[in-house]
C-alpha cells in the first residue's frame, strides 16, 4: 500500500523498472495518461501541454506564469490516482507534484551515459553524435525545468528517497530494491496519510480552478479549504476622492469574492469555504 | 552635452526604472523627486516644491471636493434613473446612452466616480433587458476613461499640461478648459459606435454576477425573507383598517415596511401597528413570496412587478437592512421593543429577532430583550448611521458593515449651483481654472454641502503628491536642456517629419509609456521632449503637449487601470478581453486623436 515516484532521464531504463514494480507489486502503472486525463478534464490542448511538462519555460511564459497553470493540472489528474493507493507514477516531476505526503517512495534512476547512447541508437536509428546530443539537451531542458519552476536542482540526491545507478546494478536488482522499500511501514500508506493526500488534492484542484482568477495561495482540511489572495493593483486612470476610492477597492474584493467562492463550490469535496483577501492597493 | 544634463538623464532612467519596477508607489517616487533633484542642484529648493502650489495640484484638490459634494448630494444618482428610463429597449440605445452620459459625467468629475455609480444601474438594465451584461459594461468603462478627455480637468495628465508647459524658460499659452473638448467629443462617439456596430464580435457574451450587496446577502441568510414588494391597495378595499387589525405579521409572516397614503401624498417608512392602511394605498412588504401571494390574494391586493412609489426611497443606495447585536450595558437590555418605542426612538423597523437558535418574525416587539440577541433591521440608511454614531454605551452593535452613506439630497441644487458658478467664471471671465474651481469647492463648503472635514477627507494625497512631486521633474528636464538635445538625437535619427506625422508617433509613444508607467508619470516625461521635438520640426508645441496629455489616457488593453478593474468581474471578463476589445480601441483612439487634430486644429 504505497505510492511510488520514479524520476528519470530518457533512455535510462525508467520506464522499465516501473513496469516491472509495477507488475511485482501489483500496482497500477501511470505516466502519460495522466495527461490525457488533465486534458480531458481541463479542456486544453494535449501539446501545450506536453511541452509545458518538458521544455524549460520560455521569458513570456515566466512572465505570465503559463506553466504553473498546466503543472496544476497535471497535479490534479496525478491526485486523483494517488487517492486510490497502489500506484507507480514514473512521468515528469513526480517527487515534485506529491509533496508532504508520507506514503510517497521517491526513486530517481540513473544510468551511464554511453549506456544511453547506445539504447537511443538501436531505437531511433541515429548516429552516436546524433544520440549524443539528443540526451544531452534533454537532461538540460528537465534540469532547467525544475530549476525555474521548483528552484531545486533535479540532480540533487537529497529529493529522493532514493537513487539507484543501473549499471553494475541490474533492473532486476533495482527492482528488488524498490519493492522492498515500497513493502516497508515506512512506506505504508495509513489514515493520516491518505487524508495528506485527500487535502492536496482538493487543494490542488482548486488552485487550478481559480487558475483564470487569481493568484491564490490554497490550503484545505477535511473539506474546508482556505483561499488567502494578494490585492490586486489598481494603476490611477484619474483622480477620486478618497471614499470613492475606497468603495471601489471595496467593491472589487467584493466581486473577487464572489466569483471564487462561486468556482470553489462546485468542486466536489468542497464543504466551506474560507476566503481571506487583501484589499486592492494602488500602485 | 554638460554634467547637469548627464546628471538629469540618470535621474530620468532611475524614474522610469522605479516607475516600471514598482519597488515603491508613484506618489513616494514624486516625493523623491521634490527632495533628490534640490539636492543634486538641478533645481533650486524653490523650485522643487512648486508643484504643490501649482494650478494642476489646486485644481486636482478642487475639482476633487466638487466630485465629493456632487457625489454626497447624490445628484448622480438622479441622473441614472431617468438615463435607465430613457434607454427602452434597445441594446444600442443602452449601450450609448450609458456610455454616453457616464463619459460626460467623467469630464468634469473622477472617471472612477461615474463608472462606480452607473455599474449597478448598468447591471439591473441588462437583466431586465435579458442582455449579456458584458455587452454594457465594458463599453461603459472605456467612455468613462475617454470622458476624462473631454474637459482640462477631466484627468490628471491634461490638468498638468499648463504646468508643463514651459520651453526654453518661457511659458506658453495655457490651454483653455474646452480647449480640447472637439477632440474628447469625438473620441467619445468613435468609442460608441465601436461598441454599437462592433460589441458583438469583439465582446464576449459573458454573464457576470450581478452585484447584490449586503441587504441581499441577509435576506438569503434569513430563510423567510426573500425581496421587497410593493402591493397596491385597490379603491374597493374596506378600510381603513390598522396594521394591527389586518395581523400581516401574525399570519402571513410578513412585515410592512413603508406605507405610501395617496390621498396626503404622505409616507412613512416606520409602520407602527396602529397606522391604518386605506383604499389607493401603496405598501413595500418585505417577506417570503409564497406569503405575500397568500397575503395579496386574502385581501385583494395587487402585487406589483417591481417597486414604484418606492423605487427612489427603498432603493439600495437610500435605504437596506443590517444586522445589529444587543450590546452589553445596552439600555435595550431586560426590556420589549414596544416598552421602549423602538420605532419612534431610532426609527428603523425590526424584522426579524435571533435568539438562542430561534429566529422570530412576528411578535418580536413582546419579547424581552438580551445582551447578545441579534436583531434584523430595515430602514433608510440615514437613521442607520444615526444609531451607529450614538455615544457609548450603544444600545445596538453592528455585526454587518452598513451599506449606504448619509446622503444630503436637499443641498443637490446647491451642488450644481457651486459647479455652474465654477464653470461660469472660466468660460467668462476667463479666471484661473485653479481659482474658479476653488472658489466652487469654497462655495460648497461654506453652503454646507460637505463639511470641510468632509472636504479634507476626500482629497486624494497620492494623486496630489504624484503631481506636486512630478512636475519639478518636469521642470528639470526641460531647464537642463535634457528635453532638448533627446529631441535633436531622436530627430537625427528618424529624420525630419511633417508635424501631423510626428504628432502621431507622440500619440503612439504616449501610449506605450501610459501602459508601462502610470499616465502622470508618462504625461511628466514626454511632454518637454514632444514639445522640443515639435518646435525643431516645426510645428506648434502646444499640439504637441496635448497629444502627450490626451494619449495618457489611452489605456484599454489591460485590467489593472482602476476602471478597468472595476468593471472585469461584474462584466465576466478575463484578461484576454481587455486584450482583444482594448487594442482596436487604442487604434481607434489614436486615428480619431490625429485625423480631429488634422482637421479642426489646423495641424498638417
Amino acid at each position: 500500500m504505497a505510492v511510488i515516484t520514479i524520476s528519470r532521464g530518457c533512455f535510462s531504463h525508467g520506464k522499465e523498472i516501473a513496469e516491472k514494480v509495477a507488475e511485482m507489486l501489483g500496482f497500477e502503472c501511470v505516466s502519460r495518461e495522466i495527461l490525457i486525463e488533465a486534458v480531458r478534464f481541463f479542456d486544453i490542448s494535449e501539446k501545450e501541454l506536453l511541452r509545458s511538462l518538458h521544455d524549460a519555460p520560455s521569458v513570456l511564459e515566466r512572465m505570465t506564469h503559463g506553466r504553473e497553470k498546466y503543472l496544476s493540472y497535471i497535479q490534479v489528474a496525478l491526485l486523483e490516482h494517488v487517492k486510490k493507493d497502489n500506484v507507480v507514477y514514473h512521468g515528469h516531476a513526480g517527487h515534485l507534484l506529491l509533496p508532504n505526503i508520507p506514503h510517497v517512495l521517491k526513486v530517481r534512476i540513473l544510468a551511464e551515459l554511453e549506456e544511453r547512447v547506445k539504447l537511443l541508437q538501436q531505437e531511433k536509428k541515429i548516429s552516436k553524435d546524433e544520440a549524443l546530443a539528443f540526451i544531452r539537451n534533454d537532461d538540460r531542458e528537465r534540469a532547467n525545468w525544475t530549476r525555474y519552476l521548483y528552484k531545486t536542482e533535479i540532480s540533487d540526491p537529497g529529493l529522493y528517497d532514493m537513487v539507484l545507478n543501473i549499471g553494475r546494478l541490474k533492473i532486476k536488482d533495482a527492482c528488488d530494491i524498490i519493492c522492498m522499500a515500497a513493502k516497508s511501514e515506512t512506506y505504508t500508506s495509513t489514515a493520516e496519510s491518505r487524508k495528506a493526500v485527500e487535502n492536496l488534492a482538493l487543494s490542488s484542484h482548486v488552485k487550478a480552478a481559480l487558475q483564470d482568477i487569481c493568484d491564490a495561495e490554497v490550503r484545505s482540511e477535511s473539506g474546508q479549504v482556505y483561499i488567502k489572495v494578494k490585492g490586486q493593483k489598481l494603476r490611477k486612470t484619474g483622480g477620486a476622492s478618497r471614499e470613492v476610492q475606497q468603495k471601489v477597492r471595496e467593491q472589487i474584493r467584493a466581486d473577487l469574492r464572489r466569483e471564487i467562492t462561486h468556482k470553489v463550490r462546485k468542486i466536489p469535496g468542497v464543504k466551506e469555504i474560507f476566503c481571506d483577501i487583501d484589499l486592492p492597493y494602488y500602485s | 552635452m554638460t554634467a547637469e544634463m548627464i546628471m538629469t538623464m540618470i535621474v530620468l532612467v532611475f524614474v522610469i526604472f522605479l516607475f516600471v519596477s514598482e519597488w515603491v508607489r508613484v506618489d513616494v517616487v514624486g516625493i523623491m523627486m521634490m527632495v533628490l533633484l534640490p539636492l543634486i542642484g538641478l533645481i533650486s529648493p524653490k523650485e522643487a516644491f512648486v508643484g504643490l502650489s501649482s494650478n494642476a495640484v489646486c485644481s486636482i484638490i478642487a475639482v476633487i471636493i466638487i466630485g465629493a459634494g456632487l457625489d454626497k448630494t447624490g445628484v448622480m444618482n438622479q441622473v441614472a434613473g431617468p438615463i435607465v428610463k430613457l434607454a427602452g429597449r434597445s441594446e444600442k440605445r443602452v449601450i450609448t446612452l450609458i456610455s454616453g452620459t457616464v463619459g460626460l459625467i467623467s469630464s468634469m468629475m473622477q472617471n472612477i466616480g461615474a463608472a462606480a455609480l452607473f455599474l449597478p444601474a448598468a447591471q439591473r438594465i441588462a437583466k431586465r433587458m435579458e442582455v449579456p451584461v458584458s455587452r454594457i459594461l465594458m463599453p461603459m468603462g472605456f467612455c468613462a476613461i475617454i470622458g476624462g478627455t473631454v474637459t482640462l480637468v477631466g484627468a490628471s495628465p491634461t490638468i498638468l499640461l499648463n504646468d508643463l508647459m514651459v520651453l526654453g524658460g518661457k511659458r506658453l499659452e495655457p490651454f483653455g478648459l474646452f480647449t480640447q473638448t472637439p477632440i474628447g467629443l469625438c473620441l467619445l462617439a468613435s468609442a460608441i459606435i465601436y461598441f454599437t456596430l462592433f460589441g458583438k464580435f469583439v465582446l464576449p457574451a459573458g454573464e457576470g454576477e450581478a452585484d447584490k450587496g449586503v441587504t441581499a446577502a441577509l435576506m438569503k441568510e434569513y430563510r423567510a425573507l426573500e425581496t421587497v414588494f410593493e402591493l397596491h391597495v385597490p379603491e374597493d378595499f374596506k378600510g381603513p383598517k390598522t396594521l394591527e387589525e389586518l395581523k400581516i405579521r401574525e399570519r402571513f409572516l410578513v412585515t410592512v415596511v413603508a406605507i405610501s397614503h395617496s390621498a396626503e401624498k404622505e409616507k412613512t417608512f416606520v409602520p407602527r401597528s396602529t397606522d391604518e392602511i386605506r383604499p389607493n394605498d401603496d405598501i413595500a412588504v418585505v417577506g417570503r413570496k409564497k406569503n405575500i401571494i397568500t397575503l395579496a390574494q386574502e385581501y385583494g391586493w395587487q402585487i406589483k412587478d417591481g417597486l414604484e412609489v418606492f423605487a427612489e426611497s427603498l432603493s439600495r443606495t437610500n435605504a437596506g437592512m443590517a444586522e445589529t447585536i444587543v450590546s452589553p450595558r445596552s439600555e435595550l437590555i431586560g426590556k420589549t421593543m414596544s416598552e421602549v418605542n423602538f420605532k419612534d426612538l431610532y426609527g428603523i423597523n425590526p424584522i426579524a429577532l435571533f435568539k438562542g437558535n430561534k429566529i422570530f418574525y412576528s411578535g418580536l416587539t413582546n419579547i424581552r430583550l438580551q445582551m447578545g440577541d441579534t436583531l434584523l433591521l430595515q430602514g433608510p440608511w440615514g437613521k442607520f448611521h444615526i444609531l451607529r454614531n450614538r455615544p457609548q454605551p450603544r444600545a445596538l452593535s453592528f455585526a454587518t458593515p452598513l451599506e449606504g452613506e448619509i446622503m444630503r439630497p436637499q443641498k443637490a441644487k446647491l451642488a450644481l449651483g457651486w459647479l455652474g458658478v465654477a464653470l461660469f467664471q472660466i468660460i467668462f471671465f476667463k479666471i484661473q481654472l485653479s481659482v474658479a474651481l476653488m472658489s466652487g469647492a469654497l462655495g460648497m463648503i461654506i453652503t454646507g454641502v460637505l463639511s470641510v472635514d468632509e472636504a479634507y477627507r476626500a482629497v486624494d494625497w497620492m494623486t496630489v503628491f504624484l503631481l506636486a512631486g512630478l512636475i519639478p521633474l518636469g521642470i528639470a528636464f526641460e531647464k537642463t536642456g535634457t528635453a532638448a538635445f533627446i529631441a535633436h538625437q531622436i530627430l537625427a535619427l528618424i529624420g525630419h517629419p511633417t508635424p501631423i506625422v510626428l504628432l502621431a508617433v507622440v500619440g503612439l509613444i504616449t501610449s506605450f509609456f501610459t501602459l508601462v508607467v502610470s499616465n502622470v508619470g508618462a504625461t511628466v516625461l514626454l511632454v518637454p521632449l514632444c514639445m522640443n521635438m515639435a518646435v525643431m520640426a516645426g510645428g506648434d508645441p502646444r499640439m504637441a503637449a496635448l497629444v502627450v496629455g490626451l494619449s495618457a489616457s489611452n489605456t484599454f488593453v489591460l485590467p489593472t487601470h482602476q476602471v478597468n478593474a472595476l468593471v472585469m468581474r461584474p462584466g465576466g471578463y478575463r484578461t484576454m478581453d481587455y486584450a482583444k476589445a482594448g487594442a482596436v480601441m487604442t487604434v481607434i483612439f489614436l486615428v480619431v486623436e490625429i485625423g480631429v487634430l488634422y482637421m479642426l486644429y489646423g495641424v498638417k
